[in-house]
């Protein structure tokens, strides 16, 4: 009887807004984007900070590709080359790939699928947004000041010293600002799961996207600090020589490489944990059946995130760590790679048995399958140690990390673009082309980086600007392969340029998914919710009835924005 | 078992020229023999699914389990029984070629990795840029630098080691093969990384090796030479050669020995501890003797060759 | 520490996106709790880069630790203490209602916060005025190096020296120890600037009347981070001070 009112009364609530008030277009001028609080703008704020990066990150990466078309170079001259894979990598790492779920998709489908109004801290939200701003114009000031050359994982006492100039300062202040955006991005997503999920929503209740950012969240508190302290004592070095780093001072640059992998190794999963979250999602509502296993699953996020804080020291086994250093933590790191594992199967197993559309996010995600199986299972062979002192700093590494960093997490976070957005925008996308779009990102994905583990196995090492004659043939296939990738993606941002300019309107529940984000309109209005619905299950879809391809799918409970 | 496998490899790996090559070659194909088996079940799964359940037009999904204990116990269980296996054959492997770097018949080689370029030198004096070794013979290469890291990379060996300025590091290998390999850097270390490039000649017997050796008259002074010449002007007022005892330890017999420090560590005579002897005297005292030793500040030759002389005086 | 009172009638500080003020105090101590975990990690780099040093140069601590005056940094240990325990006051006295008191409490702890930072000027006055500072720049260091230190310098760094330490052996890169020192305490230190400001900004609310009964998040808040900033201290001194 209670519920039947209330039910009505949303009804009521449902024919006031809409007359389309949506967070859009709440409020408008550019002020009210820039001061605005609201989790949903934050996010686009910061989706559009992150593709511009992507696109920064990405011309680098084009443009190392084609010089390195001939052994001899056939673009720039090595110094350039430098300071481009340098930049290439800073970029991606610190200004896509980590804040790239998280900060962007994350930020605004988090507190909707709490069924909550916005973040636990709307402030402290706006703040991390404007940390990451100026962190990144740091890093476009390297590019003015004198360009960096040192690599991203800016290894002493090569990148700290005294001729160095205004750039590797210039970075480290970027990095120190950007990951203090991270970690007020992670504890407010960790306090606002926390604190802020309904009564009626248990840990167990959630969707596996909230377990995947809170887990992320746990890394970026926890790991991060250490960055930052990391980066703090570099900067103070090579201002005053305090002789912690630089052996010329008394200093040891082996304990940097061991601060900087603490921080950044788990970074590995801060990027990779939230694109599992949306592959959990996006697997399950486009079979049409709850996620398979999901203790196993949720379980996993949490123990990747605390197993991933112990195997720092496997990026270092030929650094001249103890023996048994190396072989503890050569132990502990195939200890990571089963609850990666266990993920995996229990994707394929949801899928058993499904009603499997193959919309563009399933399309992206049945990628990911290949691309993260590629990368992780090549894990494997960098992580025991007689393969790995071969392999290391060859571009079998580079190969493996791409699989998993960029094959991984960019079509995750593809997938997570196509998937949320018609709730983003209100807009639906050409299925057709987004699909061509997303093969060929992914084919091209596949041509540049898989001759790069052969190349990497024949000896090829990393950060060369020139090379042998007998790897060129491999080179070049890596080039064309970069090619397609890029033509993929333009495609796509096409595809999504003309969804946002003409798309057709998008129903609230498209795709019938059963999570709370999809019971709001799309766009959802500016609180999200008047009140929290009824929660009925993150993976129920016998709640939902497609109504046809455009009124999409409505809840059989009556509750529907 | 070992062999079979490696008679399985593809013709794309690198040469093999050494015994740890073929070891390292061996356990590659094994992980890939397992991962390749993985992303098969995985491909096929997914593919075939999608095939099989591919939604129609009234189609609805079929009731299923949503989750299973035994099955996800089975593949939680099954990968780690397998990973545990890599690990202990790797380590085994790895531990075998770690463990050999301490034999004393080896001859050793003096390496020194700068920007941008690799330096060799040998007992007896013989300097090149590029590393000579003789067929079957062990050799140690005793690993410094003068600037920044470095990484000495024999593709055709397999190995990899970080050379790290202000301390030795070492690797141990015996050639397998005769021929020319090339050896890259493998540390980004400035601009010309990438041509920090060179070869190791491995000579097929002994006539070919000294040939190479007395090839043309080296003008510098050798290493051992280099030692003594130090040793007489700054280390014989304290450190004695027939083991008398003077302020400090005698050098007879000292290196390789284990001495107690005071504060009861014992420590092994080895490159690191002469060198922290020499710049960090104070840190460690051997036991019985006064800190009563000055900090010297010695270029990188120098250390060696104070090294190569503490190794002669037997 | 925690309370579980539900204040409900007194609204003016709920922001719209919590349903009571109970959950928003809720939220900002989880948020809290986490940034102290933050910080924690924070110093821990500097406390694993002090084992380390430690562990691998023990007399270059022992030697250091002469240098570093215990009565001090016994001072301003108590300092810290007697802070922290009226910062816990002040969130009791705000709980209460207790503005007078709240006020007191609030003074107190930024006098005792600004006396802590005038003892520590002191001290690197001392070190700084000598040459005992940080790295490459430390003036034992450069005793032996022809031409980097005046004549002045050098006699002022002789006369400077502790008497203990003129029979020891002179550790190389002495700085390293004083880098350690100073990065560690310059960092508590601006945690404590840091600190001094939220209760400048505490005050003025107090003032205002903004905190009761029914609102007090802020003052809970400021107060835990104090006493995080203390508990490093109290980590601090005797691993710098007194263990050599």
């Amino acid at each position: 009887m209670v519920a039947a009112t209330r039910t009505a009364e949303l009804h009521q609530g449902h024919e006031e807004t809409s007359t389309h008030d949506n967070y859009l277009t709440h409020a408008h001028g550019w002020r009210s984007w820039i001061f605005s609080l609201d989790h949903k703008r934050i996010g686009i704020m910061y989706l559009c900070a992150i593709l511009i990066s992507l696109l920064l990150g990405g011309v680098f990466a084009l443009v190392i590709r084609l010089h390195l078309w001939t052994p001899e170079g056939a673009l720039v001259s090595n110094h350039t080359y430098n300071n481009l894979f340098t930049l290439h990598g800073a970029v991606m790492i610190f200004l896509f790939i980590i804040p790239g779920i998280p900060a962007a998709l994350g930020n605004f489908v988090l507190p909707m699928q709490l069924g909550a109004k916005d973040l636990a801290f709307p402030r402290l939200n706006l703040l991390s947004f404007y940390l990451y701003c100026i962190g990144a114009v740091l890093f476009l000031g390297v590019l003015l000041a004198s360009g960096i050359d040192t690599g991203w994982t800016l290894y002493p006492p090569y990148s700290l010293e005294g001729s160095r100039g205004l750039g590797v300062l210039l970075a480290l202040t970027g990095t120190f600002i950007v990951g203090f955006s991270s970690i007020l991005t992670g504890l407010n997503f960790m306090a606002t799961v926390h604190s802020m999920r309904p009564k009626a929503m248990g840990w167990f209740d959630m969707p596996l996207f909230l377990w995947a950012l809170f887990a992320t969240g746990i890394i970026q508190v926890v790991a991060t600090p250490v960055l930052g302290i990391t980066v703090a004592l570099g900067f103070l070095e090579r201002l005053f020589h305090l002789g912690i780093f630089m052996p010329e001072y008394g200093g040891d640059p082996v304990l940097f490489q061991h601060f900087f992998w603490f921080y950044s190794h788990p970074a590995v999963y801060v990027m990779i944990l939230p694109a599992m979250g949306i592959v959990s999602e996006v697997v399950s509502v486009f079979s049409r059946k709850p996620i398979f296993g999901y203790r196993f699953i949720a379980m996993s996020s949490i123990a990747i995130a605390v197993v991933g804080f112990l195997v720092w020291g496997h990026h270092m086994f030929t650094s001249g760590q103890s023996k048994w250093t190396n072989i503890i933590f050569s132990f502990l790191t195939f200890f990571v790679a089963v609850p990666s594992a266990i993920k995996v199967f229990n994707w394929l197993a949801t899928m058993y048995k499904g009603d499997i559309r193959l919309k563009t996010p399933m399309v992206y995600v049945l990628g990911f399958f290949g691309l993260f199986g590629v990368g992780g299972l090549t894990g494997i062979f960098l992580g025991s140690l007689a393969t790995d002192v071969a392999l290391h700093d060859t571009y079998f590494v580079v190969a493996h990390f791409h699989f998993v960093m960029v094959g991984s997490v960019l079509t995750a976070f593809l997938a997570g673009l196509h998937y949320w957005w018609p709730k983003i925008t209100g807009k639906m996308y050409d299925e057709r082309w987004a699909r061509v779009a997303a093969i060929l990102v992914m084919v091209g994905f596949f041509i540049t980086f898989l001759p790069q583990f052969l190349s990497g196995l024949q000896g090829m090492p990393r950060r060369y600007a020139t090379y042998l004659p007998e790897f060129k043939p491999l080179h070049q296939l890596s080039t064309i392969g970069a090619i397609v990738l890029a033509s993929g993606m333009f495609l796509d941002a096409w595809v999504l340029w003309v969804s946002l300019r003409r798309g057709k309107a998008a129903p609230a529940n498209p795709w019938g998914a059963a999570s709370l984000e999809w019971a709001t309109p799309s766009p959802p209005t500016h609180h999200n919710f008047d009140e929290t619905p009824p929660i009925t299950g993150p993976y129920n879809y016998d709640v939902l009835e497609e109504v046809s391809e455009e009124a999409g799918w409505v809840r059989n409970d009556g509750w529907n924005p | 078992m070992h062999r079979l496998i490696l008679a399985a490899a593809p013709g794309w790996l690198p040469p093999r020229a050494s015994e740890g090559a073929g070891k390292v070659d061996s356990i590659f194909m094994l992980i890939l023999g397992i991962t390749t088996a993985f992303f098969v079940i995985i491909v096929v799964a997914a593919t075939y699914f999608t095939i099989r359940y591919r939604a129609r037009k009234w189609t609805a999904p079929q009731p299923s389990p949503s989750h299973h204990l035994k099955l996800e116990l089975v593949w939680s269980i099954i990968p780690t029984i397998l990973l545990v296996a890599i690990f202990g054959v790797s380590t085994k492997a790895w531990l075998a070629s770690a463990d050999a770097g301490t034999t004393e018949a080896a001859t050793t080689v003096y390496v020194t990795g700068q920007q941008w370029k690799w330096q060799f030198e040998y007992q007896g004096g013989k300097r090149s840029d590029e590393l000579h070794l003789l067929l079957n013979e062990p050799v140690d290469l005793v690993l410094s630098s003068p600037d920044v890291l470095h990484s000495f990379y024999v593709p055709a060996f397999r190995i990899k080691q970080d050379v790290v300025p202000g301390r030795f590091t070492r690797m141990h290998v015996t050639p397998t093969e005769a021929g020319n390999f090339p050896i890259f850097c493998a540390e980004y270390c400035g601009n010309d990384h990438s041509i920090m490039q060179t070869q190791v000649v491995i000579h097929a017997d002994q006539a070919s090796y000294d040939a190479w050796k007395n090839e043309k008259i080296d003008e510098s002074i050798p290493l051992v030479k280099v030692g003594e010449l130090l040793f007489q002007k700054n280390c014989q007022s304290c450190h004695s050669l027939d083991g008398t005892r003077k302020v400090g330890p005698t050098f007879k017999g000292l290196w390789g020995s284990t001495q107690t420090m005071e504060g009861g560590e014992a420590v092994t005579v080895d490159e690191n501890f002469v060198r922290e002897s020499i710049v960090e005297p104070k840190k460690r005292i051997v036991q019985g003797y006064p800190p009563a030793m000055p900090p010297q500040s010695l270029g990188e030759r120098e250390m060696q060759g104070i090294i190569e002389y503490i190794r002669s005086v037997k | 520490m925690s309370s579980h009172a539900k204040p409900s009638g007194d609204r003016r500080f709920l922001q719209v996106h919590f349903e009571t003020m109970g959950a928003q105090l809720a939220a900002s101590k989880s948020g809290m709790w986490l940034f102290l975990a933050s910080e924690l990690l924070f110093f821990g780099g500097l406390f694993t880069a002090y084992a380390v040093y430690r562990a691998n140069h023990p007399d270059m601590y022992h030697y250091g630790q002469y240098f570093l005056d215990w009565r001090m940094g016994a001072i301003n240990t108590a300092v810290l203490i007697s802070s922290s325990l009226s910062a816990a006051w002040s969130v009791r006295a705000a709980q209460l209602g207790d503005t007078k008191t709240l006020k007191a409490t609030l003074w107190l702890t930024l006098l005792l916060a600004g006396a802590f930072l005038v003892v520590k000027y002191f001290e690197y006055a001392h070190k700084i005025e000598a040459g005992y500072i940080w790295g490459g720049e430390h003036c034992v260091d450069n005793l032996k190096v022809a031409g980097k230190l005046t004549e002045h310098q050098i006699e002022h760094c002789l006369s400077a020296l502790p008497p203990e330490v003129a029979h020891l052996p002179i550790p190389e890169h002495m700085g390293r120890f004083f880098s350690i020192y100073f990065v560690m305490t310059g960092l508590h230190g601006l945690h404590v600037l840091i600190g001094m400001a939220l209760y400048v900004w505490l005050l003025r609310r107090a003032g205002r009347g903004d905190f009761g009964p029914k609102y007090f998040g802020p003052v809970d808040m400021v107060a835990l981070y104090w006493h995080i900033v203390d508990m490093i201290w109290i980590f601090l001194f005797p691993l710098l001070y007194l263990i050599g």
